[in-house]
Formats: C-alpha cells, sequence, structure tokens
C-alpha cells in the first residue's frame, strides 16, 4: 500500500520571530463548514447544542467549548474547529463539508500584534471594539481571511494554497514594527 | 554665522554635518536643512522652475514653494524634498535643483531675459506648429529645461508600509488648537490620534514668544505632549502629513518614519501610507502666511515675517544681519518685537496702514509700500513709497506679512466651498463641509491663542457630546488673545518689475493679467492659463493673491471671484508610499499548487495564470526550445500517461433538497437527470444569455453535488451562486461552499492511467466499474479520495481529488510511477495543446461575448426546461445569419504558426476594418497532425467548413491561407476516452 506524508500548509515557513512578536502554525484537528438547511437553524441549534455543547454564534462571534469552537461564517454558515462534526445528528439540519486541509491557520502573537495585522488587514482591532469571542472575515493583503482575536493576538486564517504569500507579508510586517519599535 | 548662541529649541550638544552642493556644513539635531542653511548664511538655494531665477527660503513649513531639494546621491535620491521640512541628520547630502552648471551661475537663467515672450499661455501659443515638432522636438527641450529635481531612472530600493488605524477623534495638527482638543477629548475618554506635519508638536507655540499659563508656549506644549504620550488611549503621530479627507470619515495621511535618520536599521520603511478611519474629526491644521506681490519680491532674503520668527525664535538663526519687515496687520510689529529682543538690527518696518505707531525702538514707514527690490543672487536693498516720497534701505532680509490664509485645503476635498470673512480677509472652512469635521484654531480664522486654544476645547468638548462622553472639567489655561488688526493689502501695481505671486510656477501678477486680457476670466480657467496654483505645493501661499489680482481686474470682490479647487493631496505623496506593499511580486497574492516544491525539483518553467502559479513545461536535458517539451510531453500524453496538477479548478461543494434544482437553473443542459456517480460535463450562462463558464458536475449523492469552473472562473461562478440563491430563488433548500483549497486534484491522461491509477487505488476501478464519466469515492494509501472519469486531452483519463496535506505526496507517487509507465509530468503548453486538437474550450473562447452557439454548444441548452441566459441568448442578432460561430482552422500550405487574435477575411475581400469575418482564439502546433491548427470564430462558420479564408495579423506581420475545417483534430469519436 502507498504510504502518504502529511504536509501542513506552513511547513517549512513557520514559526518566525521578530522582536516580541512570533507566528506559529496552528493545525487545528479538525476545521467543518456547517451550513443549516433550509429553516432549520434552530434545529441545528438544538443538534450541535447536545453534541457539541455549542450555540450557534450570532453574527461576527464565535461560541467556544474546551477544546472547539463554532465561528460565524456567513448567513446560516458556521466553522466548527476543534472537533470532527457529530454527522449523523448534525446532517439531518445542516450540509457539512470538510475543510481541515483548506485552511491555513496562524497565530500571531505578542505586542504590537495588532499594529502588525494593521499592515494589511482594514478592520478596526482595538480590544474593545474586536475582542475575544468576535471572528471577523476580512481582506488580508488582497486575500481572503478570518481574523479571531486571542489571548495576545490574533488567529489568522488563510487559504492553504495562499500561505505562503501570508507569511511573507506578516514575516515582513513583523519585521518593519520590530525596527519601528526602537525609534525614538 | 548666523546662529545666536542661545536660545531655540535646537539642541547644541548635538552638532550635525550635512552638505549641500557639495560643501560640508554643520547644524545641529533640532534644525530643518532650511534652518542649518540659514544659520550658514546660504541664502541662494534653488532656480526657478521656468525663467531660473535665483530663489531663496521663503517659509519654515510645508508650504515651501522655493526650497526644494535633491536629497541623497546615486540611484537613491529623493527629489523634490522641500528643506524647510526636512529635519537634519549628520551625513544629510543635499543638492540644489534645476541649474546647470551651478546654481550661482545658472546657463538657464537666460529665460528670464527672454521672459517676455514667455508669459502664459506662451507655450500654448508657440508650440503648435508644426504638429509633428511636439513629441520629438518641443516637449524633450521644455521637459530637460523646466522641472525640479530628477529621478534617477533606477527602481527605487526603500522599503514604503501601509497601514490602517481606527480612532473616536482624529485632530489633525498639533498647535495650540489641535493640542488642547486632544487633550480634552483624550481626557473625556476618547480615542484620540493627533497628527502633525512637524517633528516637534506645538505648531506655531514653538516659534512664537506667547505665554500659556505663565509659561512659554512651547514649553506648555511639550508638557501637554508629554502627558497626552503617557495616556494608553491616544496615538501620536508626528511627521504625519493628513493628505486627504475621503467619504465615511476616513482620511489619508503619510507618516515620514526614517526621512530624519542617518542610518535607519534594516527593515525600517521610508514613509507609511495610513488610512485613518475616525468618527469625528477636528481639524486643526493653522495658516498659511500670506505675501504681498511687489515688484521683484522674489529675491533670496525675502520671506514670510513668520518664518523669519521660526528661524529666530525655534532654530536660533538670524536670517539677515540687517532685517527689514512689510505688512499690513500687528504681526510684522511682533515679528520686530521678536527680532529686537533677540539683538537683531531691524532696518525699517514698512507698514501699509497709516494710522499705526511703532511698538518698539525701531524705524517705522507707515502707509508705505514696497515697491521694488535689488541684488541679483540676495536681496541688497528695497525700495520704499510712501507720502513722504521713495526710499532705498539697505537690507538682507525682508520679512513679509500680508495677513493669514486659514488652511481649509482638507476641508475642501469632498467639495466644500470655503467662505469669506471679511474682518480677517480669508477664506474660512464652511460649516460640515465634511461630515464629522469640525475645524478649530487659526484652520478657522481664530488667529490668537486664547481663541485657538478655546476653539479648540470647545471641538473636543461637541465630539465628546456626539459620542456619548461628558467632558472633563478642564482648566483652562490663559493665553494672549490680540484682535486681529489688518488692512487687505494684495499688491502693488504701480512699478514696472515683474511681481510674483506663484514661486514654483512662476506667475506673475502680470500673467493673471494676459490671462484676463485674453478672457481666461474664471478662476478655474485663470488657473489653467497661467499655471498658477498648479505646482507641488498647490499654491498654497499663491492662491488667494492670485485670486485678489483677478478681482481688482475684473472689478468684483474676491469672494464673487470664488475659489479654485483643492484636492488630495495636501503635500506631495511618494508614489511608493501609495504603492507599499505592491511593488514586484507583492503586487498580487500568489497562490501555489500543492505539488509547487516538486515541480521546482524537477525545473519546470512556471506560468502565472491569474493569481496561481502553474507549470508551464517540465523540459528534459537536451531540450532548448519550448516546444520540443511540449510536444514530447503532448506524445507522452497520447501514447503513455501524463500527470498535472490541476487543483487550481474551482470545486464548489453542492448540498440540499433543491441541489439538482438549483443546477438545472444554473447549467444550460440538465443535470438533475444526472445518476449518482456519474459526471456531465456542463455549459452556465449569463442573464444576457452569453457562456459564463464550462465544467463538470458529479452527483456523489442524491442531494450532493461538486461542480468545477475553470480556474479563471472559480470566484465569478461562486457569485453567480449566491446571487442565484439569495436573490433569484431564495426559497430554495440548497447550500454550498467552497472545497477548492480542500482537495488537491491531479490528472492522470493516457492510454496508461488505469494501469496507473489502479495500481494506487484500494478498489477495482475497471472500465465497468468506472467507466468514462463516471466519478467514485476511492481510498489511496488509506486516505479517502475522489475519482472521476473525465477528460480534457481526449485520451483516457482520471481526475484524483485527495486532501490537500496529501498532496504533494501523492504527486511524488503519482510521478514515480507515471516515469515506470513511460509517461510524467506535463505542463500548460502541452494541457492548451491538447485540449486545441480535441477542440475543447477554454476563457480563450469564453470571453464572455459568446453565447453556448456560436461556441458550438449550443445543443447543450435543454430545449426542455428553463434556464438562467436562455431568453436572451435567442436574440435576433446571436441567432440570424452572420453570427459568429467557432471553427478549426488549418493551413492550406506549410505555416509557421497561426496567431492569436488575428482577422479572417474572406478571399477577395480588401483587408480593412469592418470587412472582417472573425478571429482566431487559441492555435498550437499538433504533434499528431504534423502541421499547427487553430480554433476561430468565423460568421456562419459552421457552413463554411472547407473554404479558403485569409488569415491577417498585421501586428506581427503574419498572412496565411486557411482551410476551415471541423474543431476536433484527434479521435473525433472519443473511442479513446471511453477505451
Amino acid at each position: 500500500m502507498v504510504d502518504l506524508v502529511a504536509k501542513s500548509p506552513h511547513s517549512g515557513l513557520l514559526p518566525l520571530s521578530a522582536g516580541q512578536l512570533t507566528l506559529t502554525e496552528a493545525a487545528p484537528a479538525f476545521v467543518s463548514s456547517i451550513q443549516a438547511r433550509q429553516g432549520k437553524s434552530s434545529a441545528l441549534a438544538k443538534a450541535l447544542q447536545a453534541s457539541h455543547g455549542l450555540t450557534l454564534p450570532e453574527v461576527g462571534k464565535v461560541t467556544a467549548a474546551t477544546d472547539h469552537r463554532l465561528l460565524w461564517f456567513g448567513t446560516d454558515q458556521y466553522l466548527l474547529i476543534g472537533a470532527a462534526p457529530a454527522a449523523p445528528s448534525l446532517s439531518e439540519f445542516a450540509a457539512l463539508t470538510d475543510q481541515g486541509d483548506a485552511w491555513a491557520v496562524m497565530h500571531l502573537v505578542g505586542a504590537g500584534a495588532a499594529e502588525v495585522l494593521a499592515r494589511h488587514c482594514p478592520l478596526d482591532l482595538r480590544t474593545e471594539r474586536f475582542g475575544i469571542g468576535q471572528t471577523a472575515r476580512a481582506p488580508l493583503a488582497d486575500m481572503p481571511a478570518i481574523i479571531t482575536p486571542i489571548a495576545q493576538g490574533f488567529e489568522i486564517m488563510v487559504l492553504q494554497s495562499l500561505s505562503r504569500t501570508a507569511v511573507h507579508h506578516l514575516h515582513q510586517a513583523m519585521l518593519s514594527l520590530a525596527a519601528q519599535a526602537s525609534l525614538i | 554665522m548666523s546662529r545666536l548662541t542661545s536660545g531655540g529649541q535646537i539642541d547644541r550638544t548635538q552638532p550635525l554635518r550635512f552638505s549641500f552642493d557639495g560643501k560640508s556644513l554643520a547644524g545641529f539635531k533640532g534644525d530643518t536643512l532650511a534652518s542649518a542653511l540659514l544659520a550658514n548664511d546660504i541664502r541662494l538655494v534653488g532656480r526657478s522652475f521656468k525663467y531660473h531665477r535665483p530663489r531663496g527660503i521663503l517659509s519654515a513649513g510645508s508650504e515651501e514653494p522655493n526650497a526644494l531639494m535633491q536629497l541623497g546621491q546615486g540611484d537613491q535620491t529623493t527629489p523634490n524634498v522641500r528643506a524647510t521640512t526636512q529635519e537634519l541628520y549628520d551625513g544629510l547630502i543635499a543638492a540644489s535643483q534645476n541649474r546647470f552648471p551651478s546654481l550661482a551661475f545658472d546657463l538657464l537663467s537666460v529665460n528670464d531675459l527672454m521672459a517676455p515672450f514667455f508669459g502664459a499661455g506662451f507655450y500654448y501659443k508657440t508650440f503648435m506648429w508644426p504638429k509633428s515638432f511636439w513629441e520629438k522636438v518641443y516637449e524633450p527641450f521644455i521637459r530637460r529645461a523646466a522641472g525640479l529635481g530628477r529621478l534617477s531612472g533606477k527602481a527605487d530600493r526603500a522599503l514604503y508600509d501601509k497601514a490602517f488605524a481606527h480612532c473616536d477623534l482624529l485632530v489633525i495638527g498639533g498647535g495650540p488648537a489641535g493640542l488642547m482638543a486632544a487633550l480634552t477629548a483624550a481626557r473625556g475618554g476618547l480615542d484620540v490620534i493627533l497628527a502633525d506635519e512637524d517633528f516637534a508638536f506645538g505648531g506655531r507655540l514653538n516659534s512664537e514668544t506667547v505665554e500659556i499659563a505663565g509659561q512659554p508656549g512651547a514649553g506648555w506644549a511639550a508638557q501637554v505632549v508629554t502627558e497626552l504620550a503617557g495616556m494608553a488611549n491616544v496615538r501620536l503621530m508626528p511627521r504625519t502629513t493628513v493628505t486627504g479627507a475621503y467619504d465615511g470619515g476616513t482620511y489619508a495621511a503619510l507618516q515620514r518614519v526614517s526621512h530624519h535618520l542617518a542610518d535607519p536599521a534594516d527593515h525600517l520603511p521610508l514613509e507609511t501610507f495610513w488610512r485613518i478611519a475616525a468618527r469625528r474629526t477636528i481639524l486643526a491644521g493653522g495658516a498659511i502666511e500670506r505675501p504681498i506681490a511687489f515688484a521683484n519680491n522674489d529675491r533670496p532674503g525675502v520671506m514670510m515675517a513668520s518664518a523669519v520668527r521660526s528661524y529666530a525664535n525655534r532654530f536660533a538663526v538670524l536670517p539677515g544681519q540687517k532685517i527689514s519687515l512689510f505688512t499690513n496687520n500687528d504681526d510684522g510689529h511682533r515679528t520686530a518685537l521678536d527680532l529686537l529682543r533677540l539683538g537683531a538690527d531691524i532696518a525699517a518696518v514698512v507698514d501699509t496702514r497709516g494710522d499705526v505707531a511703532a511698538m518698539g525702538d525701531y524705524p517705522l514707514i507707515t502707509g508705505g509700500q514696497v515697491t521694488g527690490t535689488s541684488g541679483r543672487l540676495g536681496l541688497k536693498s528695497i525700495t520704499v513709497s510712501s507720502a513722504s516720497g521713495r526710499l532705498k534701505v539697505a537690507t538682507d532680509c525682508l520679512a513679509v506679512s500680508g495677513g493669514w490664509n486659514p488652511s481649509v485645503h482638507l476641508t475642501c476635498h469632498m467639495n466644500g466651498r470655503p467662505v469669506w470673512r471679511e474682518d480677517i480677509a480669508a477664506f474660512v472652512p464652511a460649516d460640515n463641509a465634511i461630515p464629522g469635521m469640525r475645524v478649530a484654531g487659526a484652520a478657522n480664522g481664530d488667529f490668537s491663542t486664547h481663541a485657538a486654544l478655546s476653539a479648540g476645547a470647545a471641538a473636543a468638548a461637541e465630539a465628546l457630546g456626539d459620542l456619548g462622553k461628558p467632558a472633563p472639567a478642564t482648566v483652562f489655561p490663559a493665553a494672549e488673545d490680540a484682535p486681529i488688526q489688518l488692512e487687505p493689502f494684495w499688491h502693488f501695481t504701480g512699478s514696472k518689475g515683474r511681481a510674483w505671486l506663484d514661486l514654483q510656477n512662476d506667475v506673475t501678477t502680470k500673467d493673471v493679467a494676459l490671462a484676463h486680457r485674453e478672457n481666461f476670466r474664471s478662476v478655474e480657467h485663470m488657473k489653467r492659463y497661467t499655471t498658477l496654483g498648479m505646482a507641488t505645493d498647490q499654491g498654497k501661499t499663491s492662491n488667494v493673491g492670485g485670486l485678489a489680482v483677478m478681482a481688482d481686474l475684473t472689478q468684483r470682490s474676491i469672494p464673487e471671484t470664488g475659489t479654485t479647487t483643492f484636492r488630495p493631496p495636501y503635500s506631495p505623496v511618494a508614489l511608493g508610499a501609495l504603492g507599499a506593499h505592491g511593488a514586484g511580486k507583492d503586487f498580487a497574492p500568489s497562490r501555489f499548487l500543492p505539488s509547487d516544491a516538486l515541480a521546482r525539483e524537477l525545473g519546470a518553467h512556471f506560468i502565472e495564470m491569474g493569481v496561481w502559479y502553474r507549470p508551464s513545461l517540465f523540459p528534459q536535458s537536451g531540450e532548448t526550445h519550448w516546444r520540443q517539451t511540449c510536444d514530447r510531453e503532448m506524445r507522452m500524453v497520447r501514447s503513455a500517461v501524463g500527470i498535472t496538477d490541476i487543483t487550481p479548478f474551482g470545486k464548489i461543494d453542492v448540498q440540499g433538497a433543491d441541489a439538482a434544482v438549483l443546477l438545472d437553473l444554473v447549467y444550460a443542459n440538465t443535470m438533475s437527470s444526472l445518476k449518482q456517480g456519474r459526471v456531465r460535463y456542463g455549459v452556465m450562462l449569463r442573464e444576457d444569455g452569453m457562456a459564463l463558464d464550462d465544467g463538470t458536475c458529479a452527483r456523489l449523492g442524491e442531494d450532493h453535488f461538486v461542480l468545477t469552473t475553470t480556474a479563471g472562473a472559480a470566484s465569478d461562478v461562486f457569485a453567480h451562486l449566491e446571487f442565484c440563491t439569495q436573490v433569484l430563488r431564495p426559497e430554495l433548500d440548497v447550500q454550498f461552499f467552497s472545497v477548492t483549497d480542500q482537495w488537491a486534484q491531479f490528472s492522470i491522461a493516457g492510454p496508461r492511467s488505469r494501469e496507473l491509477v489502479s495500481g494506487l487505488c484500494d478498489e477495482d476501478i475497471s472500465n465497468e466499474r468506472i467507466p468514462y464519466m463516471a466519478c467514485a469515492e476511492v481510498t489511496i494509501g488509506g486516505i479517502g479520495c475522489r475519482l472521476f472519469r473525465i477528460s480534457f486531452s481526449g485520451e483516457q483519463s482520471y481526475e484524483i481529488a485527495i486532501p490537500a496535506r496529501y498532496g504533494e505526496a501523492l504527486a511524488r507517487e503519482l510521478g514515480q510511477r507515471a516515469a515506470a509507465l513511460g509517461g510524467g509530468w506535463y505542463g500548460l503548453e502541452a494541457l492548451n495543446a491538447l485540449r486545441i486538437e480535441k477542440g475543447y474550450l477554454t476563457h480563450a473562447e469564453m470571453t464572455g461575448q459568446y453565447t453556448a452557439d456560436a461556441l458550438g454548444i449550443g445543443g447543450m441548452v435543454s430545449a426542455k426546461k428553463d434556464c438562467i441566459g436562455k431568453v436572451l441568448s435567442q436574440r435576433s442578432a446571436l441567432v440570424g445569419p452572420g453570427k459568429m460561430e467557432l471553427i478549426g482552422l488549418k493551413p492550406v500550405s506549410p505555416l509557421k504558426q497561426f496567431s492569436g487574435g488575428a482577422f479572417l477575411f474572406s478571399q477577395g475581400a480588401r483587408q480593412v476594418l469592418g470587412n472582417e469575418e472573425g478571429h482566431v482564439t487559441s492555435h498550437c502546433y499538433s504533434p499528431s497532425l504534423d502541421h499547427v491548427i487553430a480554433m476561430a470564430f468565423l460568421r456562419d462558420g459552421r457552413s463554411r467548413l472547407g473554404e479558403h479564408i485569409i488569415m491577417k495579423d498585421n501586428a506581427r506581420g503574419i498572412e496565411a491561407v486557411c482551410e476551415v475545417c471541423p474543431m476536433v483534430h484527434v479521435d473525433p469519436d472519443g473511442e479513446r476516452l471511453r477505451g
């Protein structure tokens, strides 16, 4: 039998650091899209609560359990991250697709993380406007991205084919900000 | 040396060396290049744009029209740097511009002698004929003679940055009004950004001797800045010019990050271009002092009075040994008092007003006017006319104060028109010219320090109120509140010499008069005819003066005369800053294939398809021409097996009880009849009937489909589906999601493809189980994959989709197994030629201008159902005689190559535009046929098979007789596909 070895989208690219900032790969075990079937949002909510202990997040929000989370992704669309979807119970009310290989997930952490992100992302990243529990789909240097605040920084998801570009831009911004931090 | 031994805000403990035109000079930290030049007694700093007149430093700020410098050396020089804003650093190298051979002796100053011929409109009138001379003779000559600094012609290696910022309140300008506004708002709890173009906050407080709360204004400013710097809700942005006001509270700003550093660290950007989104804004950008036009008022040594105070008070430099003043308001007198205090010699204060008294011990000429000056490379004397006659006064510096123009520029960026205020004889911003913006301080015509402070505090309190916060109790600092005492006086008309208005574009009062005489009387016409205000300084020191002259000539008031339009940017922004993050490869994101690393190891040549990097060729040793590689790869596919990475094809997962209903709506052909485990080729139309995209549709389950799209149209198709489900049929139970990046997908094509694939899959993939156009879930090495029996080459062919993380591993495995079967990788060139041999379509044909019928797939538009685009595809022009039809072409006699885009003409027809009957879309060399072939659109093409027709490409000089033929050249019956 063929032995195929998996390669992560950030293999050979991360981790990186500059100044007080680090950019590391976060490879969640599972990512799935969940889209409620027509008129089945509340049934889906109940099923998710029963199977994963999660409520459906509001627009731009995240609901979380200990090791898995549900990100709002669009109207009646969610990303379940960190756990395999309880397919039989959820499928009745939702369309599921495996997205575990589609996204390259990074953590940008450290003082000034928002400043780095602000080089490429027009979101208002001030903590009181965009804090833990929130998420947004936003452009990152002309790429579609999902930005989610985490402790001391941000989780950044881009399509796996764009991981090299995303890392390049973020790294350049980290180096630039580190250099600017030493300015008087 | 003109440097005072004490005082000022320079740091005498940090001496700096710099050079100007090769001469080594000294200055101090805290100097601008301009103040350091003046401290070294250098008054002549440049030559003017058109007449090459000797020019000196006029101002001490960003409004400077004259003192533009070339900074740096070699291929990384920066032209047109304003010496008045450039901070001095150790080792700075500056050179004057627009002179040859030297600044003091400039050959092109002959232009000045020719000035009577070079007035406004000269170019328009003179270089009209002969027409052909413009591009070859006139323009190159004028470009060389005129102008400012020079670019090196080499790529700019400097780093530029771009960033976004958000705040509750953006305060533009850090003078008394801005500081007070920022302080009030920050204490009230708003997120505040305070931006100032200077490297030191304080605005005029740094240059004046006013006191605030009993201490020098500059000290008060420093104290406020210290408090602001300690607040977490404040971002201080010195060296940052807000350059434009845009919709939705968005502002553009240019931050000069490292222009002031002798040895910038690696990765440090030169400039950062900011987009700042602010809920409220306070413009406190101050005012710009205006000159008075009189004969020869452009000599080095003629300066603005406010600039003289800046150089004296802030930089401890006396710009002259014997300084005179020309004023129509009290500022001239304050300047004299400041200079006296510093020990300067005042030659005279000339006041246009008759009823004023000297405020100190200096000679005062009331009711007087400066009517002329002398001194070739620098001011030597002025001529003063007054009731007591004409008087020549020896002086090497004349400080002029014609009153102040509030900096209304940003308030005009969204079409606001400033309003004339008679009491200060100046334009002030219109109310609510920019939504969310308030204007405070001198920018609004509040010129006293007290008025600026209170206006800043009041504007901040209003902003706090808007955002639902109470204003903090602020102890209001005491400051001077001198009223404005001004008599409007714009220009002296009595003398013969030229009186300059726009120093940067060399426009005089006479040019305005000429414009008037030639009936260019609207200010907008006058501006363009004379070029007044059209230089890089946008006429900051000249606009209102020009209006005043035109108002006099037309005997209208200044407000009746109107203003021209200020547009962004407020001051010049380097294109490098606007293009930050977008240079070279950063212009667009790059998407890489799962097999990218392997392809690079194999030495593949890459091509950018959209943003994807895809291998075009996999050359082998000995192959010296791309065609050798392409032909070999094609033969390999036709005779053995080839592999190519097709991951970029869009993949859309569609589910739901109504999935088939949606697909029947969006595809021209029927998908609801597709059996599970089968794939169907489909074409989608736009509403207007033109083909949007083609691709395959695989039915994985009763309510589960996977569509493929062409790589380039993936997002268009996705957006189309969104539109259809959100707008047209929102009641459908359909869910779709992009799975393009989830799956790595490879095509395995050729007569030995089954051999290869069956060895990999754990399941039986015999022709019986997986016939042509079947699909199945399979496992490879225990990994769940999708197998599709579809072909884009005309050969027996499979596509394997595997979770992307295993893409590279599978690619390596496929490559090895293919090699063992006499096959290998093929690139886009071969892929394209293979599909042309089979007459398959790509976006070279589906350009959005052709119907399914034109593309030869009209039969796919189902007659049994409706679909998007069906009705409009039946428009008479698209179905009647003479419609375009896609056909094949082959040469009649040996032809090296067809030409993409070449026109087709009937034999004997005149080969002129309008007679063309079609064009070539795709072409290649076919190794199977051993000649070139093409696809082309031709009027009524399908009924012209066998006809000889002319292909003509005038651009490449190719003409050939071709035969119209069917598009399918290889295996027309599709036996290989099914085999």
